[in-house]
């Protein structure tokens, strides 16, 4: 049976040419959906068909419902991961500079990631007060504990035969920071900008739910929760689902024009 | 202003035309905070002139890499100097080429970036243009915008050996030839003896005795460690080298010898 519907799609695939595999993922769980839907097995209220969730998603952009707690989101997101992961980067870079402060300071930059951010909400939330600045502040955390401990143990961590090359071509230090640790250390840097990434997204909107947020994606799907409007939960839902896939794809596609050398 | 940095290139224009390790020594300590050193150079005196191609062979572990660094001032000897052409070796730049390619060249710069690393920054203007000229010397101006890694062995040397070129004539080779199949070998041979002009000062060490005799005017075995001379054999072979040589008989004649000796030192 499965055989059959992979043919067709195979075919539609070299004519239309797309990758046919993801579509038929989608396609079948939009099929299900719509059946179990109509069969009326589960309660229609908490669970509505596939159409009337894609329709009230359409709605949301249409009549302007979503824009100011969407526009509110990405603008704590992108100034979170900027100026944290700059913080980071930095505090990474002096870590990495003097072997004695990193071996004091790591280990308690270890233990605080360690503590979950959401932890952490009700500390900032008493400091800074409610608001848009504690949800940003946190992610801000987020980013600059990961990227320090990455930046400072990538850095650390460049092969001694690239550094005996670089003293045999007669480089300075900048030079070899430049164009050799920094280099070498980038694929794993990358690795804790991922990570940073993904948690971001989860903070701010987990944080975002509180009493006291003004805008926010997270906001509106408390809001839609106890309003019981479950087609625009469901719909918010899969908004913030793609803010999180596209933001992962802008880092993936970063990577792969910045560090296209490795695994070859 | 300008001319500050090239004063580090190293033609050997000078009075001083010689290379010299002056009764060099090096000791590593064992790690075992028992004051105990594992002596590597024992008092190793050489003079090597201008021009000279000089092959270093012992055997394994003997301390040819360790002189070799501190031939290329990339380490300090314990006592003893060594002074290219009348200067400390860290003043000038030499040509230095690693045994593992993969060390040698930065993956994430091609082969034309690679080689204008050899300019300190401010020369960019004539980093460019020289390493185009070098390009095209070596035969490799098609593959100036390849990858490390998506060029075979031989051709990575060849960018290596070309990037040594770009501002010294003092070479320096730490095994170059080691694990290259036949064709890649013949290819960086080809390269490396493009460098027999009388005019570049080569220091090869080798585990190959065959390309070291061809390729040489002098091979110096060492001693096991701690390390001295063994041995200095002059290679009485015609200027122009070609491959054909190894098939004649002052060659082989050549090579036995060097291979008595090295086999006496087990």
């Amino acid at each position: 049976m499965d055989f059959k519907f992979v043919g067709a799609s195979s075919v539609i695939g070299k004519v239309i040419r797309i990758d046919k595999f993801p579509i038929v993922g989608f396609v079948m769980l939009f099929v299900l959906w719509g059946v179990v839907s109509l069969s009326g097995v589960l309660n229609s209220f908490l669970f509505p068909s596939p159409v009337s969730v894609i329709e009230r998603f359409f709605e949301l952009f249409l009549r302007a419902e979503i824009f100011t707690d969407l526009s509110s989101t990405l603008i704590k997101i992108f100034t979170a991961l900027i100026f944290g992961s700059a913080i980071g980067f930095g505090i990474g870079v002096l870590l990495a500079r003097w072997d004695v402060v990193y071996k004091s300071l790591s280990p308690m930059l270890d233990f605080f990631r360690s503590i979950p951010a959401t932890a952490l909400f009700p500390l900032f939330l008493i400091i800074i007060g409610a608001g848009d600045l504690t949800n940003t502040a946190l992610v801000m955390w987020v980013c600059a504990i990961y990227l320090s401990l990455y930046v400072s143990k990538g850095l650390r961590s460049t092969s001694e035969d690239y550094l005996l090359m670089a003293r045999s071509l007669r480089k300075s230090n900048l030079e070899i920071f430049l164009h050799v640790r920094l280099r070498e250390a980038l694929p794993f840097i990358f690795v804790g900008i991922r990570t940073a990434v993904s948690l971001a997204v989860v903070v701010i909107i987990v944080t975002e739910m509180f009493i006291g947020t003004s805008h926010g994606l997270g906001k509106a799907l408390i809001d839609a929760a106890y309003s019981y409007d479950i087609t625009k939960l469901y719909a918010t839902i899969i908004v913030v689902g793609l803010i999180g896939y596209f933001l992962n794809r802008v880092v993936i596609y970063a990577e792969k024009k910045m560090v296209h050398w490795e695994g070859k | 202003m300008v001319m500050a940095k090239n004063k580090r290139n190293c033609w050997g224009d000078g009075m001083d035309k010689h290379i010299e390790i002056n009764k060099v020594s090096k000791a590593y300590p064992l790690g075992q905070n028992n004051g105990k050193k594992m002596h590597v150079l024992d008092e190793l005196s050489l003079k090597i002139k201008k021009g000279e191609f000089v092959s270093i062979l012992g055997p394994n572990g003997c301390g040819k890499s360790t002189l070799i660094r501190t031939i290329a001032g990339l380490d300090e000897p314990d006592s003893g100097k060594v002074t290219i052409f009348g200067s400390h070796p860290a003043e000038v730049q030499i040509g230095y080429v690693p045994q593992h390619v993969s060390k040698s060249l930065y993956p994430w710069f091609d082969s034309r970036k690679n080689i204008e690393l050899a300019w300190p920054p401010g020369f960019e203007g004539e980093a460019k243009s020289q390493t185009s000229k070098l390009l095209s010397k070596f035969g490799i101006e098609n593959y100036s915008n390849y990858y490390p890694y998506q060029l075979s062995g031989g051709f990575k040397q060849l960018i290596a050996i070309a990037r040594a070129t770009a501002r010294s004539k003092v070479f320096i080779f730490d095994e170059s030839l080691n694990g290259l199949d036949y064709h890649n070998k013949t290819v960086v041979e080809n390269g490396i003896l493009k460098l027999r002009d009388g005019e570049n000062t080569v220091i090869m060490v080798s585990h190959d005795i065959d390309s070291a005799v061809l390729l040489s005017d002098k091979v110096i075995v060492l001693s096991n460690k701690p390390a001295r001379i063994q041995a200095k054999i002059p290679v009485a072979l015609p200027n122009e080298r070609t491959n054909d040589l190894r098939y004649c008989p002052e060659f082989t004649l050549i090579t036995k010898k060097v291979s008595e000796i090295l086999a006496e030192l087990g």
